[in-house]
């Protein structure tokens, strides 16, 4: 018996498959055959819960059993001969685990047979299942090792497997040498084939305080490798994903009008809320989410540094940021999260503030909503060119995370948009496309109908890139005391149809706008889109 | 001839129909095609109107797939797609095979197929199958882990063209090298097209293959234009 091993039999549940994941996996699948792959799941589904048996194990070696000569590892006497990709990424570690896993032989023997059948189709779709099922049961045993096994401060590389990143499939036998006979039911064959087929082995390495890279596809020559795949598909951000998919996305109206409705009182800090009253920042969540929200903004518009120092809250930006983020993930179920960010109040060209301290105040706060698991960032209501650029660069502290990039403007009397510092909507749509913003976008200023020619204006100078239209809900009035917007849910209809035709990407609103604004604006966005 | 009848018409939309992966009416994709005729509706009254067999197989079937056998090697479709024409493909096949029997269909020759011994990946070799069943070969499929012996046994009980060898891992596509000999020193003439994953060009030089290709119409368009009776 070989100390430290261990072995799990997971349900087909724990391997979270489902039918996001499906469609995903067959994003090269025309999508007028969609309805085919979800029929063909739905068959499948019944026969592969009942036959698909995931089984991992491993077994570990610590600090003493293992070392690294140039490209070799060396375990118990056999060298491993890996090349200088895993090489370069394992060299550091400090323990290894030493991995099986299979889903089993069943559903693979029935992709035989449907293929001796002649159903290729079907066993194609089955082929494609069982080997993403396998990468599941990796993953689950992967999240296994780091909950139960991985010392605190530690962390584990990428997994690597022989056949792959260089390492030749040959040294499966060497692996498998470190394991029991018929570890986890998996066999090896003499050309170093595993049985059953879908199966995957290799390495994981641990060490201390270690940085888990991104696997080194760039100096790899193999261009077919699904290893490849995976990274382009993690690389392309669930936002662009959706924003390719839907065309058009529905984000959400105003908080600040919601958080006064539910109590908020002047000079109270909102973002305080997110601690203080998380139910009701969630419930005004969620009411975007049920009127068809596809895009969901976070209660952290004045959650920078700056702004938060005014509450003498400073000190909780990352928190409060944070919790705002993980309100609005948690409310938005599958649909995305944008986190919320607004300028400062300060102004650079007085010299209140310098550029590098604003750049500090937003890149706290974009930690805090970054680790809250937000999809985008959303720098909303911006004014000046300069603080969007402070802003911009906070954002790129942080790897490639989308950004929108919003302004607000007022209309001259002579009908020209200026922002209030007196810049023109092609100078900052000029400026933030050198800046390498993925989305720009007009928010908040006269209303639906009195923004429809700025955002023709902006089309004009570029055609494409996306567009980010969030107006108020025309300009407040004071009626008996009460604050009105004159443009209501009925009114808006008629403009959000004419800022589909335009050509607009996103589209919600600001200051005024109500959830049944958004049911207004996602039956116009739906009508439009299945009018094409 | 019925007035309401073109000829040319319908062998497009048949051909179309290949080329969309429409096998008959019922079918619910693709989805802008639902409850219009399909690839079987179409072929029998192709046959009904006493077009022969061999138009609709040169005029339409092989038209459809060799349009999507270019569309998979230019990257415009992908696997799923060329599956999806190949099930309209065999469709057609079907309503076509009694002729074939009789012989008054005839198919350009036949090819053998295997994944070589040792290794049980089959996928690859499938398609390579189904594309060149589409260009309108007859395959022999030896299944996997295919021996030298299985091969030439089969060689020698039919008269094949050429044969097509598969292997996924670098560890299989070693003994690439001893199957190809063993076939030389029988046929020493008949070509021997390698594919695979691992391989290349320099690989397939190296073990005398004939033909290294890294996508099925590569290797169909070899055979068109070296065998093809018409």
């Amino acid at each position: 018996m070989i100390k430290d091993i261990h072995q799990y039999h997971f349900s087909f549940d724990e391997l979270n498959f489902n039918e996001e994941k499906l469609i995903q996996l067959f994003s090269d699948f025309s999508s007028a055959n969609n309805s085919l792959l979800i029929d063909s799941l739905q068959n499948f589904l019944p026969f592969i819960k009942a036959n698909c048996n995931p089984v991992a194990g491993f077994r570990f070696f610590d600090e003493k059993s293992i070392s690294f000569q140039k490209n070799i590892l060396l375990i118990e006497n056999l060298h491993f001969e890996l090349g200088t990709i895993i090489y370069r990424d394992l060299k550091e570690v400090s323990e290894l685990f030493v991995f099986v896993c299979t889903i089993g032989k069943i559903v693979e023997d029935n992709i035989h047979k449907l293929f001796s059948d002649c159903d290729s189709l079907n066993a194609f779709i089955l082929d494609r299942i069982a080997s993403e099922l396998v990468e599941c049961t990796a993953d689950l045993l992967e999240k296994k090792i780091q909950s139960d096994f991985l010392k605190s401060g530690y962390n584990l590389t990428n997994r690597y497997s022989p056949g792959y990143c260089g390492w030749s499939v040959s040294e499966q036998q060497k692996l498998f040498s470190l394991l029991p006979d018929k570890f986890c039911g998996v066999q090896l064959t003499e050309s170093s084939l595993m049985i059953p087929l879908k199966s995957i082995s290799g390495f994981y390495g641990a060490g201390y305080n270690l940085v888990r890279k991104d696997y080194s596809c760039e100096i790899c020559d193999d261009e077919f490798c699904y290893k490849r795949k995976l990274r382009e598909d993690r690389t392309m951000k669930k936002f662009f994903r959706e924003l390719n998919d839907k065309k058009i996305l529905v984000s959400d109206g105003a908080w600040g009008t919601e958080l006064f409705k539910s109590g908020l009182r002047a000079g109270e800090c909102p973002e305080l809320w997110n601690e203080t009253r998380p139910d009701e920042v969630f419930s005004i969540a969620k009411n975007y989410i049920k009127s068809g929200s596809d895009i969901l903004s976070t209660n952290s518009f004045g959650g920078s540094l700056i702004k938060l120092s005014h509450y003498n809250l400073e000190n909780k930006t990352y928190s409060l940021n944070k919790t705002a983020a993980e309100i609005s993930r948690k409310a938005a179920g599958d649909k995305l999260v944008m986190g919320s960010v607004g300028p400062t109040g300060k102004f650079l060209i007085s010299g209140d503030v310098s550029a590098d301290e604003m750049i500090d105040s937003f890149t706290e706060q974009l930690k805090g909503l970054i680790d809250g698991g937000v999809d985008a960032i959303l720098l909303e209501t911006f004014y000046d060119i300069d603080e969007a650029e402070c802003a911009v660069k906070a954002v790129r502290n942080f790897d490639d995370i989308p950004l929108i990039c919003s302004f607000t403007y007022d209309r001259n009397s002579s009908g020209e948009y200026r922002t209030m510092m007196g810049a023109t909507p092609k100078e900052v749509l000029q400026a933030m496309i050198t800046l390498g913003v993925d989305v720009i976008g007009v928010n908040c200023g006269g209303g639906y109908n009195n923004t429809l020619d700025l955002v023709k204006e902006l089309r004009e100078f570029s055609h494409n890139i996306p567009i980010l239209i969030q107006p108020n809900a025309g300009l407040p009035e004071t009626i008996q005391g009460e604050i009105k917007y004159s443009e209501t849910p009925d009114v808006i209809s008629n403009f959000v149809k004419s800022y589909l035709n335009i050509g607009i990407n996103i589209i919600g609103g600001c200051c005024g706008t109500t959830p049944e604004h958004i049911k207004v604006i996602r039956k116009a966005v739906d009508e439009f889109l299945s009018a094409q | 001839m019925n007035s309401s009848f073109d000829e040319p018409e319908l062998l497009t939309k048949l051909a179309y129909c290949i080329d969309r992966g429409k096998v008959n009416s019922s079918s619910k994709f693709p989805a802008d095609l639902i409850g219009l005729p399909g690839v079987e509706e179409i072929t029998s009254e192709l046959l009904q109107k006493n077009i022969p067999p061999k138009t609709i197989l040169d005029e339409a079937l092989l038209k459809g797939m060799s349009k999507v056998g270019e569309k998979f090697r230019d990257g415009k479709i992908f696997i799923p797609d060329v599956l999806i024409s190949a099930k309209a493909m065999n469709a057609a096949m079907d309503i076509l095979k009694p002729y074939i029997v009789k012989g008054d269909l005839k198919l350009k020759g036949k090819v053998i197929l295997a994944t070589v011994k040792g290794d049980l990946h089959n996928i690859g070799k499938n398609l390579v199958k189904m594309v060149l069943e589409g260009g309108g070969w007859e395959v022999i499929d030896l299944g996997i882990d295919v021996s030298s012996e299985k091969i030439i046994d089969a060689l020698q009980m039919n008269e094949v063209k050429a044969v097509g060898l598969s292997a996924l891992l670098t560890t299989t596509m070693l003994n690439m090298r001893d199957i190809v000999s063993d076939i030389k020193k029988s046929f020493p003439d008949l070509p021997v097209c390698v594919g695979g994953a691992p391989l290349n060009k320099k690989f397939a030089d190296e073990i005398k293959a004939g033909l290294y290709s890294p996508d099925p119409q590569g290797f169909l368009d070899y055979l068109n234009s070296n065998f093809a009776l018409n």
